[in-house]
C-alpha cells in the first residue's frame, strides 16, 4: 500500500480538486499521486530506463552531499567508479511538485508527506549505483546529517523502517562500542545487518547512535550542554543478484 | 477543372494558419522551439522547462504545469493561465499584461519586476511570492492568498485587492493609489512608506500592521481595524479616522 492511501480522505480530496492532480487520479489508481522514490528503481535495468522524474542528478560522495552536477543518470560515467563497489554513484533528489502544490492549496498533510527526499519520514540522501555498462546495479540510502537536530536525533531508527520496506532475510549483529565511543544518555546502537531478498538482491544496513570519541553531552570544562555532538545515522545499500554474483 | 485549381489554392491559404499553428505547437512540445504564440497548450506539463524569453502571447495555458519553469523575460501578454501551476517558477521581467491567472498557483514564484498590468489573479495562490517592483496597475487580486508575499515597490495603482488574505506581507513603498483593499486581511503586514491615496480600505484588518510614513490621504477606511498598528509619520489627511477602530493618529 502506498503511503498516500494512509492520508485522511479530506486531505486527499483536497489535492484531487486541482486539475493537474485530478488528471492523474482519473487513471483509477491513487498510486500515481506519489512521485517515484528510490524503491521504484529497477535494478538490473539500464540507468536510462529508470522511472522518473528525479531531479538534480550529481556524482555521489559515498552517501554524502552531492558532488559534480549531472544532467541525468546517462552521465554516470563522469563519476569515478567507487573502489569498494566498482560502481558509479549518481545521487539525485525526488520531484517536489506535489509538495509545493499541497503547500499552495494549504493541504498540510500531503505537503508533509511529500516534503523533500525522504525514506518514510527520514530525510535522506539517495543514490543510484551504476556499472560500467550503464546498468543500475544498486542503490544507497543514507540519512541526511544536514537536517535540524530534532530530526537527526532519530535518524538511526531508519534502520528499523528499512527492514520492513526492503523485505528479506535479515541477519543483524550488535557490535561493541570501540574505545572512546560512549552511549547517548543510556542508549547506544551499533548494528550491522546483511540480508537477501527472495529475488536474490543482497542488502547491507548499518545503524549508529552514540557519542564518538571526544564527543560528550556536557562540556567537561565549561559545564555547558553541547547539543548535536553525537552520531545518529542509518545506511542502506541494495544490490541486484547479478552484481552480487560477480 | 481549371476553376477548381484556384479554389483549392484559396482553401489551402485559408487552412494554412491552422496547419502552421499545429506545427508550432508540435515543435514547442518537442522542445524544438520556445515560441508558441496563440497556441493551445492547456493542461500540458512544462515543469522545469527553460522558457526564458519565450513568446507565448495569447496562448491558452490553462491548467498547464510550470512548476520550477524558467519564464524569465517571457512574453505572456493576454495568455490564459487560469488554474495553471506556476509554483516556484521564475517570472522575473516577464510580461503578463492582461493575462488571466485566476486560480493559478504561484507559491514562492519569483515575479520581481514583471509586468502584470490589468492581469486577472482572482483566487490565485501567491504565498511567499516575490513580486517586488512588479507593475500590477489595474490588476485584479480578489480573494488572493498572499501570505508573506513581497510586493515591495510594486505598482498596484487602481488594483482590486478586495478580500485579499495577506498576513505578514511586504507592501513597503508599494503604490496602492485608488486601489480597493476592502475586506482584506493585512495582519502584521508592512506598509512602510506605501502610497494609498484615495484607496478604499473598508472593513479591512490592519491590526499590528506597520503603517509608518504610509500615505492614506483621501482614503476611505470605515469599519477597518487598526489595533496596535504602527502609524508614526503616516498621513491621514481628509480621512474619517473615527470611522475605523483602534486608530491613533498623531497630529503633525
Amino acid at each position: 500500500m502506498r503511503p498516500c492511501l494512509k492520508l485522511g480522505t479530506l486531505a486527499l480530496l483536497g489535492a484531487l480538486a486541482h486539475p493537474a492532480v485530478a488528471q492523474e487520479a482519473q487513471s483509477s489508481s491513487l498510486d500515481h499521486l506519489a512521485p517515484p522514490d528510490v524503491l521504484s528503481l529497477a535494478l538490473g535495468q539500464p540507468a536510462t530506463a529508470q522511472p522518473g522524474p528525479f531531479r538534480e542528478h550529481a556524482c555521489g560522495t559515498n552517501g554524502g552531499p552531492p558532488g559534480q552536477p549531472l544532467s541525468g543518470f546517462e552521465d554516470y560515467a563522469v563519476c569515478p567508479a567507487e573502489a569498494e563497489t566498482g560502481l558509479h554513484e549518481v545521487t539525485f533528489r525526488y520531484d517536489d511538485e506535489l509538495h509545493y502544490y499541497a503547500l499552495a492549496t494549504n493541504n498540510q498533510p500531503i505537503a508533509e508527506r511529500f516534503q523533500g527526499t525522504r525514506f518514510g519520514s527520514f530525510p535522506v540522501i539517495v543514490s543510484a549505483l551504476i556499472d560500467d555498462e550503464g546498468i543500475l546495479r544498486g542503490y544507497r540510502v543514507v540519512t541526511d546529517d544536514r537536517v535540524p537536530l530534532r530530526e537527526r536525533r532519530n535518524a538511526y531508527t531508519m534502520a528499523i523502517l528499512a527492514k520492513s520496506r526492503v523485505p528479506g532475510d535479515w541477519t543483524c549483529v550488535e557490535l561493541p562500542l570501540a574505545e572512546g565511543e560512549t552511549p547517548v544518555g543510556r542508549n547506544a546502537v551499533k548494528e550491522d545487518c546483511t540480508g537477501a531478498s527472495a529475488n536474490g538482491q543482497t542488502m547491507r544496513l548499518k545503524a549508529r547512535y552514540f557519542h564518538r570519541k571526544g564527543q560528550t553531552f556536557i562540556d567537561r570544562h565549561s559545564g555547558k550542554v553541547r547539543q548535536g555532538l553525537f552520531e545518529s545515522t542509518a545506511r542502506l545499500e541494495v544490490f541486484d543478484r547479478e552484481w552480487t554474483e560477480k | 477543372m481549371k476553376r477548381l485549381v484556384p479554389l483549392a489554392l484559396a482553401m489551402l491559404l485559408v487552412t494554412s494558419p491552422t496547419l502552421a499553428e499545429k506545427d508550432a505547437r508540435t515543435a514547442f512540445l518537442a522542445g524544438e522551439t520556445k515560441d508558441c504564440p496563440g497556441c493551445d497548450l492547456s493542461g500540458q506539463s512544462l515543469t522545469y522547462r527553460d522558457l526564458s524569453e519565450a513568446d507565448l502571447t495569447g496562448a491558452n495555458l490553462s491548467r498547464a504545469r510550470f512548476h520550477r519553469a524558467v519564464l524569465r523575460r517571457a512574453k505572456l501578454v493576454g495568455a490564459n493561465l487560469s488554474d495553471a501551476n506556476l509554483n516556484l517558477a521564475d517570472l522575473r521581467f516577464a510580461d503578463l499584461s492582461g493575462a488571466d491567472l485566476s486560480g493559478a498557483l504561484l507559491y514562492e514564484v519569483n515575479a520581481g519586476a514583471a509586468t502584470l498590468a490589468k492581469a486577472n489573479l482572482a483566487g490565485a495562490k501567491l504565498q511567499h511570492a516575490q513580486l517586488a517592483r512588479a507593475d500590477m496597475a489595474g490588476a485584479v487580486l480578489r480573494e488572493v492568498d498572499a501570505t508573506e508575499a513581497s510586493l515591495a515597490g510594486a505598482d498596484l495603482t487602481g488594483a482590486d485587492l478586495t478580500g485579499i488574505y495577506a498576513p505578514g506581507s511586504d507592501f513597503r513603498q508599494t503604490k496602492l493609489n485608488g486601489a480597493m483593499l476592502s475586506d482584506g486581511l493585512f495582519l502584521e503586514a508592512d506598509f512602510t512608506s506605501a502610497k494609498l491615496t484615495g484607496a478604499t480600505v473598508e472593513r479591512a484588518d490592519l491590526r499590528e500592521a506597520k503603517l509608518t510614513k504610509a500615505v492614506f490621504a483621501d482614503a476611505v477606511i470605515s469599519g477597518s481595524r487598526f489595533a496596535r498598528a504602527w502609524t508614526q509619520g503616516a498621513d491621514f489627511t481628509n480621512v474619517d479616522v473615527a470611522s475605523a477602530s483602534g486608530l491613533t493618529v498623531s497630529k503633525p
